[in-house]
């Protein structure tokens, strides 16, 4: 013990003056956080399983990261790190509460290398290799991203409060080739899939982004989604989908093989034979996606400053929007119609005179009429989408979400961010279901919850 | 042992010392990296068809490092890395999970005389890096890594235990060096392999010769000390388990057999009479006791002494070439012997327990900082699978169906290796077939034999690293090597694979690693 206080104490000083390795100059940036919040209402208490009822269930969890980034030379950087989140089962009905459990997730928040070189004045040339955090739409705070989150088919849409995807977590395992000449900007990314299964398929995806005028920029870029798959009979199934198990057998319509890896189009009917004409439909979760973006800077617009003696903040009055397209190809019966497959959304951030940071409404639109889930990907592998057992289920009453998000920074690290949403929440299973979920918690225009986070970051 | 009960009081008065002093600096170390690769081609696929299978995880490791004082320096760090099942097939694809496995990269003091980076005398107590063949990348350091009765060989891609990053020994570690002189002695706690915390005691010295020749040996009582002797050495309680394999009659060529039943019927299905047919039994089916025809019983150990020779020799030094990299031309080989004792059926020949490997570093002129070709031979009959043992850092072993192996028919871990029947769960008929429904396998001579394995004798490996800047690695390695996939499975392996991957000249797989350390 007569070592333990000096030693911490000696470490706590010597911390602050870390040299690292004698020949680098290693940044180290940290992050810390709880974050809490409820579910104020969700309508669908059935197709998840009996157990899953989301409504007044409080949602908690805490996590820490820390990266080290150093500058190894003129031209290279290195980063890496690790991070853990502690996260609670949602405890779902009284039957699952005396099983609620937590776990750790922990994470490398990146394991990259950076080769940059200058093209002359605004002008560069970047190329990243490993795993690193992605973000081409800075402004979004809650929906968008449609281009490198989610998948094509099935269209499942990913958001929610705070995701990884928006901060600086490793979203992305490959390499990125930037090239940045004035306000013009070319990110060609080749990414190993690791979000949903299968995984290690290969995307190729381009996103262009430019800077118009000082207050109009625009973007765009196509993402060949499952482009080079690990095992081609594993992202495209074919007919073979007599081994797979259904997902959550009970509580699907596919419980019998068919449907669940390929599509039985029913082409035409003869009530008198009783015979009915059907098409099979082969298909691949490998697609196409498609995405146009905006961002509109309304104080430069207008050249406006303030209102009366009030100043803008920094981001006050930015416009910016997204739209997607996710899988160009049609399928009949549940991918006919390419406007069910365009996400769009669009924000503004709130005039908020520098009380707070971002102050962003955002909306999105999107059409899909399939189960809003990704339960037959995950479990099965199949670009089919899952069709709930209540086959009178309206799948047409989640097409639009909102979502209203308010952040500030104190003293230069302290954060406190909250939202009221109705969004693309997924949350973990209570442990009293067998399989996780993957579906949407909000499914209905009645269904929000909110969310409160403190974090401090260095 | 004498040096186990004075090392704590050395430490212990250093350490009151050095809470006297100040701690004079800390370092802080780190290290990330991002591989990818693929299994090119595997024969062996009745369990898990890994044939084209990408492989890929990424991970992140700090280490700090404290002097304290001017013979005392202390390091703690920690890290983890994701890794993936591999994917097996559509069926099996669906069960892929990712696990994030954390590790203690040090959590050791070290009390040194001397220079600091080459002390002439250390201790050092806790879980700490030991490499005593720092050319390995590949194949070899077995005395260390991997156990002694079965005579299972570990190795892969940026295998910790050849990462002098990366603690790999938990106990104590004496060093001592005299001019070009070295020797260490090493007490080291099993954690690896079940069964866990047993102690082992070994013994390296080196020397170099004429600046261009190092050459070494050693020595490893390995489980010399076992937590609980009933599970090191199975007792007679575990006879049970084999006593009906061992009460088999043996055959006039010494092969034990069972006349089995089996019904005749007619083409209608209609029973005729009652027949006998001769089934075979090996040796391998048994976990703990043989039984000879003698009636000599013979009790297996997980015990056993492992001896170690090596060698280094800088050729470009020894021939005067100059204008090489430093690591260019140099010729580095290492022989053991896995259990200096011949017994029972299973351990009658010490040469099928002798791997021998040979490196070499090819010249590339600076333009790579190693490129460095490994060869191995190792002559043991049965497959590299620590099914019988038990998993890697794990008690349990696996309840499988999927990957075929292992039955969960061991109480505790055994020291012999893998049969037919635990591996395809029926022994072979008389000529060597596997019979499974209305397929027919020749598993006798063929990479599939688990019991009389010698396609994969040979083992090589190609390994190329180029530091840029000090701090930036590209590794690339191409083998056929120990490497020990996870597969995607309905029983997954949480921990880790069990199998080798590879068991037949034909198999091969690559890795790339891009990596970034300070």
């Amino acid at each position: 013990m007569r070592l333990g206080l000096p030693f911490i104490l000696a470490a706590g000083s010597a911390a602050l003056q870390l040299a690292s390795a004698e020949d680098v100059k290693v940044q180290y940036k940290g992050a810390g956080w709880i974050q809490f919040g409820r579910v104020e209402h969700s309508s669908d208490t059935v197709s998840n399983g009996p157990e899953i009822n989301f409504n007044k269930n409080w949602i908690q969890n805490t996590g820490g990261q820390i990266t080290a980034v150093a500058k190894i030379s003129e031209n290279w950087e290195g980063g890496l790190g690790l991070g853990a989140i502690q996260v609670s089962n949602s405890r779902g009905s009284l039957l699952g509460a005396h099983t609620w459990s937590n776990s750790w997730n922990p994470f490398v928040t990146e394991a990259r290398v950076t080769y940059s070189q200058s093209l002359g004045e605004k002008n560069k040339l970047q190329v990243t290799l490993g795993s690193f955090p992605y973000d081409y739409n800075p402004d979004i705070r809650n929906f968008g991203l449609y281009l490198t989150r989610g998948e094509v088919y099935p269209g499942a849409v990913f958001s929610g409060f705070e995701t990884k995807h928006i901060l600086p977590i490793a979203t992305q395992v490959g390499g990125l080739a930037r090239i940045q000449v004035g306000g013009f900007q070319n990110d060609l990314l080749v990414n190993s899939e690791t979000e949903t299964k299968p995984w290690f398929d290969l995307s190729l995806i381009d996103i262009v982004g430019y800077q118009v005028t000082p207050w109009l920029q625009m973007g765009g870029g196509v993402n060949f989604y499952r482009l080079v798959p690990q095992k081609p009979e594993v992202t495209s199934l074919g007919l073979d989908c007599k081994n797979l198990p259904s997902y959550q057998d009970g509580y699907t319509s596919q419980a019998s093989i068919d449907d669940r890896c390929y599509i039985l189009d029913t082409l035409s009917v003869d009530t008198v034979a009783g015979t009915a004409v059907v098409d099979t439909i082969t298909g691949s979760l490998s697609g196409v996606k498609l995405m146009a973006r905006f961002q509109l800077d309304l104080k430069l617009l207008f050249g406006s400053s303030g209102l009366g003696s009030a100043v803008w903040g920094k981001s006050d009055l930015v416009f910016y929007g997204e739209a997607s397209i996710l899988g160009l190809k049609d399928y009949p019966k549940y991918y006919g119609s390419i406007r069910r497959r365009m996400p769009m959304m669009a924000g503004f951030n709130l005039p908020a005179f520098g009380f707070i940071d971002k102050f962003a409404l955002e909306v999105e639109y999107y059409g899909s009429r399939n189960y809003a889930d990704y339960g037959n990907a995950e479990a099965s592998g199949s670009w089919v989408p899952r069709v709930p057992s209540n086959l009178g289920v309206n799948n047409a009453r989640n097409d639009w979400k909102w979502s209203l998000y308010a952040s500030r920074v104190f003293m230069g690290h302290l954060k406190m961010a909250a939202q009221v949403a109705n969004d693309h929440l997924v949350l973990p299973s209570p442990p009293s279901n067998p399989d996780p979920s993957w579906a949407e918690v909000l499914t209905t225009p009645k269904d929000w919850y909110w969310m409160f986070k403190l974090a401090y970051f260095f | 042992m004498k040096a186990f009960i004075l090392f704590p009081i050395v430490v212990v008065a250093g350490v009151l010392r050095a809470g006297a002093e100040e701690i004079e600096s800390i370092r802080i170390h780190g290290q990330g990296w991002t591989q990818m690769g693929r299994i090119m081609h595997v024969t062996d696929t009745l369990g898990v068809n890994l044939n084209g299978n990408w492989q890929q995880s990424n991970g992140a490791q700090f280490t700090a490092v404290a002097s304290i004082g001017d013979h005392l320096e202390g390091a703690f760090g920690f890290g983890g890395f994701q890794i993936y099942h591999s994917q097996g097939n559509a069926e099996q694809q669906r069960t892929m999970r990712f696990i994030f496995q954390n590790f203690i990269t040090e959590a050791r003091m070290t009390y040194f005389r001397g220079e600091r980076s080459a002390p002439g005398f250390s201790l050092t107590f806790g879980n700490f890096a030991y490499n005593y063949n720092p050319d390995v990348k590949n194949l070899g350091l077995y005395l260390l890594r991997g156990p002694v009765y079965p005579g299972f060989l570990l190795s892969g891609f940026k295998d910790f235990r050849a990462d002098t990053t990366k603690g790999s020994v938990m106990g104590l570690h004496v060093h001592h060096a005299m001019g070009n002189f070295q020797h260490d002695l090493i007490i080291a706690n099993e954690r690896d392999l079940p069964p866990t915390f047993d102690w082992s005691l070994a013994y390296v010295a080196k020397y170099q010769a004429f600046e261009v020749l190092e050459i070494g040996g050693g020595v490893n009582f390995y489980r010399l000390l076992p937590n609980k002797n009933g599970l090191t050495n199975p007792s007679s309680r575990f006879y049970s388990q084999d006593a009906a394999i061992n009460a088999l009659p043996y055959d006039a060529t010494g092969r034990r057999y069972e006349d089995k039943p089996f019904p005749i019927y007619d083409s209608l299905g209609a029973y005729i009479r009652t027949d006998t047919v001769r089934v075979y039994h090996s040796v391998n089916e048994l976990s703990y006791i043989e039984v000879s025809p003698a009636w000599d019983t013979t009790r297996y150990s997980l015990q056993g002494t492992k001896l170690m020779a090596m060698f280094d020799l800088d050729c470009k030094k020894a021939l005067g070439i100059s204008g090489l990299g430093p690591n260019d031309l140099r010729l580095y080989g290492e022989a053991a012997v896995l259990g200096v004792k011949n017994y029972g059926t299973v351990y009658h020949d010490i040469r099928q327990r002798i791997p021998v490997t040979f490196g070499f570093n090819i010249p590339t002129f600076g333009l790579l900082d190693y490129l460095s070709l490994e060869v191995e031979w190792y002559g043991a009959k049965y497959r590299n699978s620590l099914g019988k043992i038990g998993n890697f850092n794990s008690l349990t072993s696996q309840p499988g169906f999927f990957p075929t192996p292992v039955t969960t028919g061991n109480p505790i871990p055994s020291p012999i290796p893998l049969s037919y029947q635990d591996y395809y769960g029926i022994p072979l008929d008389t000529l060597g077939r596997l019979i499974t429904g209305s397929d027919t396998l020749q598993i006798k001579g063929t990479a599939l034999d688990v019991e009389n394995l010698s396609a994969d004798n040979w083992k090589w490996s190609l390994y190329l690293e180029k530091t840029l800047h000090n701090h930036i690695s590209f590794t690339a390695q191409v083998a056929n090597d120990h490497f020990r996939p996870r597969p995607a499975a309905v029983a997954l392996i949480e921990q880790g694979g069990m199998a080798e991957a590879f068991s037949s000249p034909k198999d091969w797989y690559f890795m790339f690693r891009v990596g970034y350390f300070f």
